[in-house]
This record gives C-alpha cells, structure tokens and sequence, in this order.
C-alpha cells in the first residue's frame, strides 16, 4: 500500500516488490555514481600533487659527469 | 656463486632484449650454473619449464598509475621473498623491469646487476626522443618540462605524465645499484650524463649463438639465392627502429630486388598499407619465430637497420653477422661500436631515404663484394661477440656486483 496523491492504492504483492526494489536500486546507483565521482576526483588530485612533485625534483636536478674509464676497455673497441 | 636468480617483465620471444636474455640462460646453464626466473604473471607468457620458474603478480610497471600500487608491490615482494629463501640464490640479474619497489628491495636483499636495454631508466617518453622526433641532448631535469616531454600544466595529459613520478623513483633507486651493465658507449655516455657514477658502471656488448663456419655455409647455401636479392628489415614496428624509412627507400631504388621486412608492432598496419603502393618490391610480414626470421637472413643479401633514435646495440645487427650478412645501418648509438664501414657494412645518415636506397643500390651492384663482407662481418661477430667472451665479461661483472654490495 502507497501513498499516491493524497490518497491510498493499494498494490498486489508483486507490484509492491517491483517498485520498492526500483526505488532502493535508484538509491544505490545514486550513492555509487557519488561514491565514484568522489575516487575520481581523489585520484586526479594524487596524480596533481604527484606530478608537481616530480616537477620540483627534476628542478632541483643537477647532474655532474664524470669520465669513464674507457682504456680499461681498450679490448672492447 | 652457482645460482642466479634472474628477474624480468617479459619472459618470451617478443624482441632483442629478451632474445639475449634466453641466449644468456642458455649460455649459463651450459657452464652448470643455475638460473632461477621471476617474470610477470600476465597471460601472454608461459613457463618454458627448463628452469625454475614463477609467474609474479604485480610485478608490472603499468599498474603503478593507482594509490594501491604499494600494496600491489608488497604482495609481489612477499611473492619474492618466498623464492629467495626457497633458492638462496647469490646474485640477481635484473632484466628488463621497471618496477622500482621490487627493485628497491632486491638492493636491499641480494648482490644486484641490472641490464639496460634501453632509455626509460632515463627517460619518462622511453626513446629519448624529443615531441618533435628529434634525438633528446639533454638529461633526465628540467629540460624534460621545457621541451614538453612532461606537461608543464598542473593536470596530468597523457600516461607518460601519470608515469613520472614512478621512472623518478626507479632512476632514484637505480642510483643504489652495485653494477648496470651497458651495452655500447653511445649508452655509457648517456647514463654518465644522468649522474650515474663511472663505478657502477661495467660495459659487456651484446653477444649471438653461432654456428661453426661450415654449417653456416650450408645453411646460407641452402637457402640463398642470388637472383632473389632481397633487403631484409628484421625489428619493432615503430617509428624510432626506422622502418618507415625503409618503406619511403623503396621509391628511390633502382636495382632490381625485394625488400622483406619481418616485423610487429604499433606501425605494423601502416607499413602493411604502404606496401601495397609497392606490389611485388615490398613484402611485409607481422611477426615470426626466431627459427623462420634465421631463414630469411640466410635468403637476403643485405640486412638493414635504419633506426633513428640512440640504439643501445641493435642485436639485429649481430644476428646479421652471424649469418654471413653485412649491414647497412643508421650512423647512430650504439651501431658505431660494431658496423665497421667498408668492412662489414656502410653507414647511412639516419632518417635519409635517399641515402638508404644509394646504400642498397651500391651493396647489390657488387655481389661478389658483398659476400667478402659478409665473411669479414662473420669474423668479427666470431671474434669479439661470441658466447665465450660473453659468459667470462658476465662472471667478472657478477663477481662485482658481489664484491660491491659486500663493501656496502
């Protein structure tokens, strides 16, 4: 049984089912597209915070060369 | 030291990289040494079970783009440590691998070597090839956001970007390696200019399985026929192992010959299309083991590697030699240390179509000189990239991976 407009209908069993059923899937798919849009939005934001912190470390990045010791290796050429 | 235990992304005949790695199982077992794998668990890949073996999840780079790569990493170093404690084994030859956690550890845990067979140690677009085609001078800093290999905006482009932070930590941990092994001095330098410290650094070229001189002579007789002429591309469809050049060759060409190019990957369609503008002068064909792709070396008279990014080695190249088979290749990385021009082969400048079908024009002119090379190319393969040589360089370079994590 229903309130619809005020005033009572009255469902078979099988109606009652369907539409209750309906109405709590609405509600998961409803709390699921937030929950996922929420893991999205983190996810954006750990790839932000991950990628300016590679930014500053390649910044910051001073390489010094050193020589290699080829004539160690003069069978190899 | 009898056992090693040996790690890797990709466990079965795809390219040059894992062709030295099943060559080098082999070379070891043959000495009695025993070899102990870890590669990732993905469904491509199959045990061999002539070893040891176990498939790893978690073991890949490509998931690492999620929060949950930590723990993705632990379950695949508890996945290790099992084995490690199973084998006891005295050294680790990484591979092919990216993973940095797992790295980490094995640093951490085992007297460690690593190979590198190519730039994404150093390079967060893998080719060291800037977003214009161009060869990158610069190492891994800030010039990779100046040149827009990495997004200089806040939000992430593509999955290079997505990437970064995990090649930054593999290069950071790569820092605390005993040894990296390197294939050519194009490579050396490469990874001296990333502030890698000379000591860590132990040089072994490539090496390839070869036959006694009169089974190669049979072979090739069997199969060569010098009227064919054909021009084999043996390699990764894909823009930096050149093929395309190849491809846009064919229009220059004047001799009358066949240009085979055995290949797979990204550019395979394109190529495949490209070649129908050139029916009966180019056949192309996707993929094929490494017993049929030794038959065409047999049948070709010249072999051509016209890459245009810093090859490391090109074991192609080796593979040509051991089949009594000059080369004409690019003028470019790790080439330079073993095409000898005149010798075993000619240089082209890389990227020219022009100069690629003068070469093969100039190479097919002159078959008697061909074969002489292809004789001098066998003698310096047998010479300085045999299996011998190889084997006594990789226990040198163990013994120093031993010695150097001992010393701490």
């Amino acid at each position: 049984m229903i309130n619809k407009n005020n005033s009572l209908e009255i469902l078979n069993p099988r109606e009652l089912f369907l539409r209750t059923s309906y109405r709590i899937l609405k509600l998961k798919l409803k709390r699921i597209r937030i929950i996922t849009k929420f893991v999205n939005h983190l996810l954006v934001v750990w790839h932000v915070i991950n990628l300016s912190l590679t930014k500053v470390g390649l910044r910051r990045m001073i390489h010094k060369k050193k020589d290699f010791p080829y004539e160690n290796y003069s069978a190899y050429m | 030291m009898k056992t090693i235990l040996h790690i890797c992304d990709w466990y079965h005949p795809i390219g040059g990289a894992e062709k030295l790695l099943f060559d080098t199982l082999k070379l070891l077992e043959d000495e009695g040494y025993t070899n102990i794998i870890v590669y990732n668990d993905h469904h491509d890949q199959k045990p061999t079970d002539l070893r040891p073996e176990y498939a790893c999840k978690g073991l890949e780079l490509f998931s690492y783009h999620y929060p949950g790569s930590r723990l993705l990493a632990k379950s695949a170093i508890k996945h290790l440590k099992k084995i490690i404690q199973k084998h006891s084994p005295d050294i680790c030859h990484i591979h092919n691998f990216q993973n940095s956690f797992v790295t980490e550890y094995l640093i951490e845990t085992l007297p460690c070597v690593r190979s590198l067979h190519d730039p994404r140690l150093y390079c967060f677009t893998n080719w060291k090839l800037l977003p214009d085609k161009s060869i990158c001078p610069y190492p891994l800093g800030v010039e990779c956001i100046r040149q827009g290999c990495i997004s200089s905006g806040i939000l992430p482009r593509n999955n290079f970007d997505r990437n970064a932070p995990w090649v930054l930590r593999n290069y950071k941990a790569h820092k605390k390696i005993p040894v990296l092994i390197l294939e050519s001095r194009t490579q050396i330098e490469c990874i001296l200019e990333n502030g890698f410290s000379p000591e860590q650094i132990a040089w072994l070229p490539n090496f390839t399985p070869i036959m006694p001189e009169q089974k190669i002579k049979q072979f090739v007789r069997k199969h060569f026929n010098p009227d064919e002429k054909i021009v084999l591309f043996v390699g990764r469809a894909s823009y930096e192992k050149g093929a395309q050049i190849l491809v846009d060759a064919c229009k220059y060409l004047k001799s009358k010959c066949k240009v085979v190019i055995i290949t797979a990957g990204p550019l395979l369609d394109k190529i495949k299309s490209q070649a129908l503008t050139y029916p009966g002068l180019l056949e192309v064909i996707p993929g094929l083991s490494y017993g049929e792709t030794r038959k065409y070396y047999a049948r070709s008279s010249v072999i051509i590697i016209p890459s245009v990014w810093l090859e490391n080695f090109c074991l192609v190249g080796l593979e040509a030699y051991a089949n009594m088979k000059p080369v004409i290749g690019s003028r470019i990385g790790g080439i330079k240390d073993w095409l000898k021009e005149n010798e075993t082969g000619w240089f082209i400048d890389p990227g020219n179509a022009r100069d690629l079908a003068q070469k093969i024009d100039q190479a097919l002119a002159d078959m008697e000189k061909l074969e002489v090379m292809g004789r001098a190319a066998y003698d310096r393969v047998c010479k300085y990239y045999n299996g011998k040589l190889y084997f006594s360089r990789l226990m040198a370079i163990y013994e120093k991976g031993i010695k150097r994590f001992n010393l701490g």
